[in-house]
């Protein structure tokens, strides 16, 4: 069969074909496509009888559209809504900070070690914390929680506005920043967590010596728990990235980064939402004037609040039906 | 068989083959400036109406450039058929390694591992990937399960044949010869003459002349008859 009759036999298949697919791209389709995946199926039979027989360019060119927009068409992913993701927030994140916990150990040591290090070593030689912070950063942070006016005045509602927006901008940006860089064998969580971990450590017991404690954890102590454990949880989910090609198990390294990826954008979506939380509280609660018993109060019951969630929740199991359960083992793959 | 050009086959479920082309380190950065320069203009414009809100706008302002800067990229990759505007412009288009348009678990890691990709600084380690993995592949992408390739077939090649009388040969060609011939034809008018020339020339012996312009003709005459006569 020479080309041009080839083309003459399918060229109504192959206009009805396209037809399909304009109409199953617009907004509003309207033809009924039950033979869709026939169609394609005979449109990938031609394509390869084009090829297997050498016809030209002109045909090939002209078919390959075609069978691209129809292989994407049908193996095009549809994501669902919203619910899965409140379900996962609700219990999921938990199981899954669980099932890491060996990870979110060594990151919240990498992390809450050099912080209560440098305290302890702090109390004990305050003139380093001049060193380890550099003059400027130390003034500013003195400014800021200094028993003066500016502080015990109320944040007015525009500059807590602006404050919310510097802490999403600057927090989720370093966390997300801490997440990714792990990827190189983890050795930028680590040095994220250790790094963050010293200049918090270091400011928290300067101001202390300095006579300003209260009125610095009082601030802190509210989004604290979201905050900094949050960013633990990022420094674990970029460990978590980092190892994966180290031990790869029966997988290619490549294969194992991938999937470890993919299933570490749960803690992801997990530590970004901590932050969000952790800003609206710094942002609008921890500068707000208050006696110091009722922050304490508050931002104690948020830690406890917080490790609890990652204790418990989610560990109810689903209750399945005792046949099903029979039949398909349990939810893990074991049976 | 491996060859020396950026064309990877990929075979779907249905045992079609299709190429993608991939796409090198320097339209990608081409495309990556592109973009940073449209997400500055955008800052620009966002800029005037913040800056009058006073601190209101200051902090709308952080949460618009935080949600722009992480993103612009996954939206219009989602959203627009796996291109940001940079891309768009040099053609080019992401998508999963295995064919299928780029999903939000690929477009969410892709992006969020340029923090790796960037180190040490300048995108450094992102292009060192790109030039060690066979398909171009930054770690986000490796991650991710992504490639970045170009929209169309690198070089258009779906123009009509010229017209010409059908001349057929006495010789049997080969397939790949008859390939070979249609395309030349194919690409013969937008080629200049002295190509077409060089390239006419080297088939003297199938068609017996050393005229330039006759030895044109004739190819284009035999993709005629190749392509309807068959």
């Amino acid at each position: 069969m020479s080309q041009a009759s080839f083309v003459a036999k399918n060229e109504s298949t192959w206009q009805r074909f396209e037809a399909l697919l304009e109409d199953l791209d617009s907004p509003h389709p309207v033809l009924v496509a039950n033979d869709f995946p026939e169609l394609y199926r005979a449109l990938c039979q031609h394509l390869s009888i084009a090829r297997h027989r050498g016809y030209s360019a002109q045909v090939i060119d002209r078919l390959n559209p075609l069978v691209e927009r129809g292989h994407a068409m049908l193996y095009g992913s549809r994501t669902g809504g919203w619910h899965p993701i409140l379900q996962y927030l609700g219990g999921g994140f938990a199981r899954d900070v669980r099932r890491d916990w060996r990870l979110v150990l060594a990151a919240g040591l990498i992390f809450y070690g050099p912080f209560l290090a440098m305290m302890l070593w702090l109390y004990f030689e305050p003139q380093w914390a001049y060193h380890v912070l550099g003059d400027e950063m130390a003034t500013q942070m003195e400014a800021m929680y200094a028993n003066s006016e500016a502080t015990r005045a109320a944040r007015e509602s525009d500059s807590n506005f602006m404050m919310f927006g510097y802490y999403i901008y600057n927090n989720i940006g370093i966390a997300l920043r801490t997440f990714g860089a792990g990827a190189v064998l983890g050795l930028g969580s680590i040095f994220a967590l250790f790094y963050n971990g010293v200049v918090l450590g270091t400011v928290s017991i300067h101001l202390s010596n300095l006579g300003l404690a209260e009125n610095f954890w009082t601030f802190v102590i509210g989004h604290g728990s979201f905050e900094l454990n949050a960013i633990v949880l990022a420094g674990a989910a970029g460990l978590k990235l980092g190892c994966a090609p180290l031990w790869p198990g029966r997988k290619s390294r490549i294969r194992a980064l991938r999937d470890t990826a993919h299933d570490s954008l749960g803690l992801v979506a997990g530590f970004f939402g901590m932050l969000v939380i952790a800003a609206f509280i710094e942002a609008f609660w921890s500068a707000k004037p208050m006696p110091s018993e009722i922050k304490y109060a508050v931002g104690a019951g948020l830690w406890i609040l917080v490790f609890g969630y990652f204790i418990f929740a989610g560990r109810r199991t689903r209750r399945v039906g005792a046949d099903e359960r029979g039949a398909q083992g349990g939810a893990d793959g074991s049976r | 068989m491996s060859q020396l050009d950026t064309i990877e086959t990929i075979e779907t479920p249905e045992g079609v083959e299709f190429d993608v082309y991939l796409a090198g380190p320097l339209a990608r950065i081409l495309a990556a400036a592109l973009d940073l320069i449209i997400r500055g203009l955008v800052y620009a414009v966002l800029a005037v109406p913040a800056g009058i809100l006073g601190d209101f706008g200051l902090g709308l302002m952080l949460v618009a450039i935080f949600v722009i800067e992480w993103g612009y990229p996954i939206f219009f990759e989602l959203y627009k058929d796996g291109s940001t505007p940079g891309k768009k412009v040099l053609g080019l288009r992401a998508l999963n390694a295995d064919g299928t348009p780029i999903g939000w678990k690929g477009s969410i890691l892709r992006n969020l591992l340029r923090s790796a990709d960037f180190l040490p600084f300048g995108y450094a380690l992102g292009i060192i990937t790109m030039a060690c993995t066979g398909r171009f592949q930054r770690l986000g992408d490796l991650a991710g399960g992504t490639v970045v390739c170009y929209r169309r077939a690198h070089h258009p090649v779906g123009q009509r044949l010229p017209d010409a009388i059908p001349v057929s040969t006495g010789i049997r060609l080969q397939w790949e010869e008859q390939r070979a011939i249609v395309r030349f034809a194919e690409r013969s008018r937008a080629t200049g003459f002295s190509r077409n020339a060089e390239l006419a020339r080297l088939l003297d012996d199938l068609t017996g002349t050393q005229s330039a312009t006759v030895a044109i003709a004739h190819l284009q005459g035999l993709a005629q008859w190749i392509t309807k006569g068959r």
